[in-house]
Parts: structure tokens; sequence; C-alpha cells
């Protein structure tokens, strides 16, 4: 693209005059592949002028600058965008001029200089956009013969002070300046500074004081938004300290009638020299970049902080101030003194681009990249895969007695690690349109139900695992449908027992340091284990005389069959039943809490780890088969001795673990396989990994051994598969072979299940 | 059928059998396979192609085939249905074939043939009759879940 021949427009540009119109669709990848090439041009521009504007007697024009806007130039010549490469020709004439006459790179110069650059980003963004460019370079363009010519160039150097970068300009009718200077945001570093300690006088505006009552009160309303324009000020330079120059120097003036003779002076500050000529700067038309310094002119409107500069929502306030103070007939003043502030719907969206483009070290192209989520699985897939790898080289790496090579393979596996935790936060979504979705459910549930609920949310921007998110939507639903149903009472009853009648439904998402939390907290008349157990004994599920504790009893209801689901929806879809609910929720690797009070309401607390697809696990050896047991469950692995095993009647096992009796289960009995010959054995080789249950009551699973304590990948199993309890998924071990991954909670409630209808765990022993 | 009128055949326990070729996701060699308990009896096991669990079944166990003489180039044929991958144990994939529309004929209403079930069409082929199957359904294994209590671990027993 070094083509300088400025004038081979390819066919479907038309130069409109001092404008393109591109066509879009036949053009795209050209004005694509430009728009590329000015990104990376700008973006080496950028570095030139933070170059200038740091280290201040630095060469310039330097030639990494000058190369840059030829570049551009030849870019643009050879594809026809004459107005952009006569742009960059002045720019670049500008440029070798002040190399000539070696004038130095002063504040005013770095100004106009970004008043370019932006000129060209928007230049490049109009056309890809494929609109018609709004800006107007005839103002940069004489600013750049005015700095570049060395005869002005010492009427500059006069200028009382050249503005900083996050000064903002406030002239009111007490015809003083007002100086929000922000610390650190300063560019007048260079040779600028030197001047820029005179005086403030210098800035006043050669107004006739006005006495009024009038400006008073406007100068009260002035310096009570002060504080505010301030804290803006802040903000944006936090965004970009550079953007407020912009902010400044780029004005695109409301047409007043009253100021048509002065709008040169009026919109850019222009400088008291006048050197502006004002026919070359019709309103609604002022380049950025332009010169910035405070007339001494006598001017009767100065537009302050222009449109498009302060974003509408954050000052709204101030917006209506202005516009107000702006309509009140001022004419009877000796001098009319208008304060505008402008902040449209459209100047949001304006700084928004605005600040993106210089804070993109790129350039232009700052734009999300939508990524499918199968992708995004592939890549933590193939993550796996590394991590995998590197577990084999870690192993295979002690053999050598190579310290370099055994630090470099704990280098790789800190830095997958890091890659790991980066990619997993790729799966993290927002919790709010879960939320969204289940208050919908709920307003349409309460309204069949003829029940009246308000809800509250907290915790909305909580990020949580796609996968949790796609997968929780039915259980979560259950369990709001459970709460409408029998938690939250009919209103009549509420009023009762002095309850207000809308009922309050809360959902809140929360993160701990290694888990999210959701919760859904009702009102209503919450469960009451008594009548659980009245319910659980009518059916034969537990005994009557059985002591059990109200936690336990609560849980009852994610028995299967115990709360019957009524179907609130007729045609709607089938929520899942409860038991299918904690199923679901267990198969996520989560946990369901219940808290609840009868008479006050009831909590579901859903636990979850942050990221779903990583577990803890032992990888255990059972023959020849291994299986991953996630840690999470495990309170301790033990290696018992045969003394601290017996036998309960029947087959069963007991463990004394420290002096308590808890059942011992034998992994193949629990995956339905064939027991070991227990009667036969003659000591126990095996490790045993003790488990606590959801009401905390400990058990014991039996296994060969113990190969190693991993991190391992959680991969889903094929549909097919996903109907067996137990199975939480496969990981993928160091030999590349799967191993399922176990929940053995599950296993055990179903072997327990199966022996007798009850969801305690593990009373097989008793029952068989 | 039309627009997929090519095939991929495969041989178990002797039988010829075909999927159509763009179900077909890709052909790995014979491997070992991580059992898995408590599922089908015909689910062999589970393996992992390029880090993706995928299962492989026996269709000469689904089907209740005679055992095969050995095989040495048994393969795993990988296909695809709806994003879902599911490797069927052959003893060999033999070819790629066409078949038009009209070669095809619905497979026999009477017929005893324990995959009957699974079957779309009937093709006449070289020496023997070309089962073609019905992808999908190989998909599905309601067969076994159908009238097993759904926590059934004894199910697998």
């Amino acid at each position: 693209m070094s083509g300088d021949s400025p004038d081979a427009p390819l066919p479907a540009l038309r130069n409109q005059g001092a404008r393109f119109i591109v066509d879009a669709s036949e053009l795209k990848q050209i004005v694509d592949i430009f728009i590329h090439e000015t990104g990376e041009n700008l973006s080496q521009f950028e570095d030139c002028l933070r170059a200038l504007e740091h280290q201040s007697p630095a060469a310039f024009p330097s030639e990494k600058m000058l190369r840059a806007v030829r570049n551009l130039r030849g870019s643009s010549a050879a594809l026809g965008f004459t107005d952009m490469s006569a742009f960059a020709l002045s720019l670049e004439n500008c440029l070798l001029a002040m190399k000539k006459h070696d004038l130095r790179a002063n504040a005013e110069v770095i100004r106009m200089l970004r008043g370019c650059k932006e000129f060209i980003a928007e230049h490049a963004q109009s056309l890809r956009a494929g609109k018609p460019l709004q800006k107007d370079s005839r103002e940069l363009q004489m600013l750049m013969e005015r700095l570049s010519d060395p005869a002005q160039a010492t009427i500059r150097i006069e200028l009382p002070r050249p503005l900083s970068a996050g000064d903002i300009w406030f002239v009111g009718d007490d015809l003083k300046a007002v100086l929000f200077e922000m610390p650190e945001t300063s560019v007048t570093g260079e040779n600028g500074a030197a001047q820029g300690q005179t005086g403030d006088e210098e800035f006043s505006v050669g107004y006739d004081s006005p006495e009024s009552l009038e400006a008073r009160r406007l100068d009260a309303k002035l310096s009570s938004i002060q504080a505010e324009i301030a804290r803006l000020t802040v903000l944006a330079a936090q965004v970009n300290r550079t953007t407020i120059e912009s902010f400044l120097t780029k004005n695109e003036t409301q047409p007043n009638p009253a100021d048509t003779e002065q709008s040169g002076v009026a919109a850019g500050f222009s400088e008291r020299t006048g050197l502006v000529p004002d026919q070359a700067n019709p309103a609604g038309d002022v380049a950025n970049g332009a010169a910035a310094t405070p007339s001494a002119d006598r001017q009767e409107t100065i537009d302050v902080l222009n449109t498009a500069e302060i974003p509408a929502a954050a000052l709204p306030v101030e917006a209506e101030a202005g516009s107000r103070e702006s309509s009140e007939p001022s004419g009877s003043e000796p001098v009319k003194s208008r304060i505008q502030i402008h902040a449209s719907a459209a100047a949001i969206t304006e700084t928004q681009t605005q600040t993106a483009i210089p804070s993109s070290a790129g350039g232009l192209t700052e734009e999300k990249v939508r990524l499918g989520t199968d992708k995004i699985d592939k890549l933590s897939d193939l993550i796996g895969e590394l991590i995998i790898l590197q577990g084999i080289f870690e192993g295979h790496s002690q053999e050598f007695q190579s310290p370099l090579l055994q630090k470099s393979v704990a280098q790789m596996a800190k830095v997958l690690r890091e890659v790991q935790d980066l990619s997993s936060q790729f799966r993290l979504i927002r919790v709010r349109p879960l939320f969204s979705k289940l208050q919908r459910v709920v307003q349409r549930c309460a309204l069949q139900l003829n029940k009246d609920v308000v809800i509250e949310t907290a915790g909305e921007e909580t990020d949580i695992d796609k996968v949790l998110v796609d997968h929780l939507v039915d259980p979560l639903i259950s369990l709001i449908k459970f709460s409408l149903d029998y938690g939250i009472e009919p209103v009549g009853d509420r009023i009762k027992s002095g309850k207000p009648a809308k009922a309050r439904m809360q959902f809140t998402a929360m993160q701990q340091t290694k888990s999210i939390i959701i919760e859904l907290r009702d009102d209503g008349a919450g469960l009451d284990p008594q009548k659980i157990k009245t319910q659980a004994v009518q059916r034969g599920l537990i005994s009557p005389f059985e002591k059990i504790s109200d936690n336990t009893l609560r849980e009852l209801i994610f028995h299967a069959g115990f709360f019957p689901s009524r179907p609130l929806q007729p045609d709607g879809p089938e929520s899942p039943a409860l038991d299918e609910v904690r199923d679901k929720i267990h198969a996520l690797q989560g946990r369901i809490e219940i808290e609840s009070q009868a008479g006050t309401g009831t909590c579901f607390r859903l636990h979850f780890p942050l990221v779903i697809r990583v577990i803890d696990g032992f990888i255990t050896k059972l023959g020849r088969e291994r299986f991953v047991i996630p840690k999470n469950q495990v309170t301790e692995t033990i290696r018992p001795q045969e003394a601290d095993l017996y036998k309960t009647h029947g087959d069963n096992e007991m463990l004394n673990l420290r002096g308590q009796a808890i059942p011992l289960f034998y992994l193949p009995a629990l995956l339905g396989k064939k027991p070991p010959a227990t009667q036969n054995r003659t000591s126990f080789e095996g490790v045993a990994l003790v488990f606590e249950d959801e009401s905390n009551r400990k058990f014991a699973v039996a296994v060969d051994d113990i190969l190693a304590q991993q991190q391992v990948v959680l991969k889903k199993l094929g549909a097919e598969l996903q109907n067996i309890d137990g199975l939480d998924g496969a990981a993928i071990l160091g030999d590349g072979k799967p191993a399922l991954v176990l929940d053995v909670r599950n296993l055990v409630r179903s072997i327990s299940e199966g022996r007798k209808i009850s969801t305690q765990l593990p009373d097989g022993s008793k029952a068989a | 059928m039309q627009q997929n009128d090519r095939y991929m055949t495969f041989s178990i326990s002797g039988g010829q059998f075909a999927v159509p070729l763009s179900k077909v996701h890709e052909v790995i060699p014979d491997t070992d396979v991580t059992p898995v308990p408590m599922s089908p009896h015909f689910l062999t096991g589970i393996i992992n192609v390029r880090g993706r669990i995928i299962s492989v079944i026996s269709l000469q166990l689904r089907f209740g085939l005679s055992a095969p003489a050995a095989a040495s180039d048994a393969s795993i044929l990988i296909i695809q249905n709806k994003g879902a991958l599911l490797g069927i144990k052959t003893d060999s994939v033999d070819s790629v074939i066409q078949l038009a529309g009209e070669q095809l004929s619905p497979p026999p209403s009477y017929s005893t043939a324990p995959y009957n079930n699974y079957t779309k069409a009937v093709a006449q082929g070289d020496r023997q009759l070309i089962v073609i199957l019905d992808s999908e359904k190989l998909f599905s294994f309601d067969e076994f879940y159908a009238g097993v209590p759904s926590n059934g671990p004894a199910a697998a027993a």
C-alpha cells in the first residue's frame, strides 16, 4: 500500500465533492483492510503522541510519526479515498514544515495532532459505516497551516496559557474562567508549561461586569454544578486523559443568530490574536483541535462544554439547568451572557465512541467478539487435554535429573492453570436474565393460584457458569412453584396470621470464595416438620417412633412423590418434581439446603462450585477400573485395620471411626456389580473414604486404593447415559483414557432407597 | 432418501449394515473402552476422542446376534445425530455405496429379525441384503430404560 497515485478511485467509489459515498457491500472487504491499516497507523501515531506528551524534548516530528502519516496517505490514496489522502498530505506537509523550521511540539501542536488523529479515526469509521463523513477538515487544515508557519508560531508562544488536557473551562457571568484542573492530566509539560503559570486574569473575557440579580443567580447555579462537572471530569480523565482535550476543542455549535459574527471565536475559544478568520469557521462545523485558549475578544455567547461532551445520563440536572438558563431572556443585560450546556442522547453515543477510540491501543477496532459456546467448550476441552499432557510431562520429568526441565514443567503448569482460570471465566454470564425469567414465571403462576406476590432480587450482577443458567431454569421453576403452591398462603390466611397480604419472594445470587449461592426465599407458611412427619409416617416412609431431626424431615420433601407437583399450567411444559430437582442440582455438583421455620417462610439455598467443569477428585482404583470421586463430598480417607470392621446382621459392614460406628459400603456393590466375597476375606487392604450426607451423617465407601488426588476436567456423558444415577460424568486421566466420575452420595442413596423406602442415608443396614 | 443416497456399510456378526454417510462422523480403530456400570448391557463403555467422551455400543449385543469371529480390522464407527455422537463397534467398516431410491425397500413387516425395529430400509447388496439402520433410533436407549425403575442400579446387574 505504498502507492502514491492519489487519484485512482475504485469504480464503486464515488467522490462526491469533499465526501465519500461508499458502497459498503462491494467494498466492505477493501474498506475493512483499509480500516485495519488505518488503525495500525493511528496507533503508531498515538504512540508518538504519547511520547511527545510524556518526554518533552523528544525529537519532533519523529520518523515514526512521519512514517505513520505517510503510510496513511499512501493507503488512502491507493484506495481512492482522496479526501483522506489529501488530509494526510496536509498533515505530512505540516509536520515536515515543523521539522524544517525546527518548531517544537508544544501543547497546542499536540492538540492539533490529536485533533488530526481523531479526524482520521472518525473518517475511517464513517467509511466503515458507509456513511458520509460529518466532519470537515478545513479547520484543522487551517490550524496546521498556521502552526507550521514559523512566523505565526512565535505569536502562539505569547498566549497566556495553553489549556491542559484535564481542564474544563467555565465562563460565567462574573467573567471569571473557572478552571478545574485535574491531577496528572496536564499535557502542558512541554514548552507550554513555561507560560502555563501566568495569571488567570488573562483568561478573563472582556465583559462588562454585570451586576444584575439574574446574573448572580446564574452564577450560583453555575458553582453548584461545578462539583458535578469536576466529578465528571475525574471520571472522564479516568477513562482517558486525552479524551477530555477533544471535549474541549471539538465543537458542534448550535447555530445562534446572536453570535454569527462571532462564531469563529465563540465556539473554539480561539486565541485572542484572532488568527482564525471568522468566515472560515461556520457555525456547526468547527473541527477538532481548534485552538483552545480563551478569547479576549468580547463575545456574547460562549458555548461551554458543547454538545457531545457531557454524557447526558450522568448530568441530567446540569443539562436541564443549562438549557433553562439559556432560554431565559437576558437581552436587557449590558452584555448577554449565556451558557449552553447540551447533553443529548446522541452525545452519549458520541462520547462513547470518542473514548473507545483512543483507549484501544490498536486504534479503531475495539469490538466485542461473539463466540459460540461450542467454541468455548472446545477450548476448555483442549485446555483440559493440555492439563492432562502436562500431568504426564510432570510425571516423566521426575525421571530426568534436569533442574531446568523440572523448572520449565512447573512453570508450564502455572501458566496452564492461569489459562484454565481464564478460559473458565469465558463461560461466566450474568445471573440477571435467569432471574427475570423466574420473575415472569412467578407472576404467571401467582396469577393462576390467585396469590399476590412481589418479587425482590439481589445480586443480579453475579456471574455464574452458563451451564448453571442453562440447567437451573427448570429446577428453580419447580422450587418456585412449590413455594407458591405450598408455601405462600392464600391472602385470607396471611391477613389472619398478621402478615401483609402481598407475599414476598426473594431471589438472591452471590458469590463466595469458591462457590455460587442462589437463594429462593419466601415469607409463606414455611415447612412444618411435624406435618411432614405425619405425612411420611402415613405413607410408610418412616416409622412413627424414629427420631429424626427437623432438618431431615424437611429434606423429605425431596423424596419422590412426596409433594405431588400440581400442574399449574395445564398446557405448559411439566417442570421436574422435587426429587428430580435435587438430582439435577447434584448433577451440577451442587447441593441444596432448606432453611425454614413454620409460619415465617422457606428458603431454598443452592450451593454450586464457581466453575463447574473442573473438580478436585480422588482417582480411585477398583480392580482394573478407575473411578473419580469428587473430593468435596469426602471428609477424610482412612486405611482401616481389620479390627475396625465388624459385621451387623446380614452382610452389612460397619466401620469403627474413632469410636463411632458408620456403615461401610463397597464400591462394586454400589455400582451394581457383584460384591466382593466379604465372607472369605481375611484382611482388608483397601482404603475407605468417609462421606457425609446432607443430614451430616457419615458413611464410608471402600475402594481398592487411591491412586492420586488431582483436578480433573469434568466431561459430560452422552445423553444416553445421563439418566443413570450416581454417574456425574467422566474425566480423562493421564493416560488419555476416560474414567467415570461418581456421585457417591447419590449412589448410596439409590441403594438405600432400593432396600427401604426412605430418604435417609445410609440405613440400609437396618432394613436389610 | 434422494439426498442421502450414499451409505457407509459395515459388518457385524456376518451381517451387512449401513447408515447414511451424512450420519457418519468418523471411523476410528477399535480401542479399549472404559466400562460404565449401571448402563445397558450393550453399551461396552466410553472412549475419549480428542477430549470428547463418546459411548460405544455393540449392535451384536443390542440385537442379540451371534458372536463374531475375531476380527482383525475391527473399527468403531462414530455416528452423529443432532450434535450427539455415538460409537458403534463393528467387525469391519467396508465401503461407501450409492443407492438410488428405487433400490431401497421398506423393512419387511413380518420380519422377526431382532433389528427390525431399527431398520429403516433394506437394499440388495452384491452378496447379501444390506440393512440400513435408523441411526436416530440407535441413539435412544429407550428400550433399556423403559420398564426399568429409573433409580435402578439393579437393572444393570
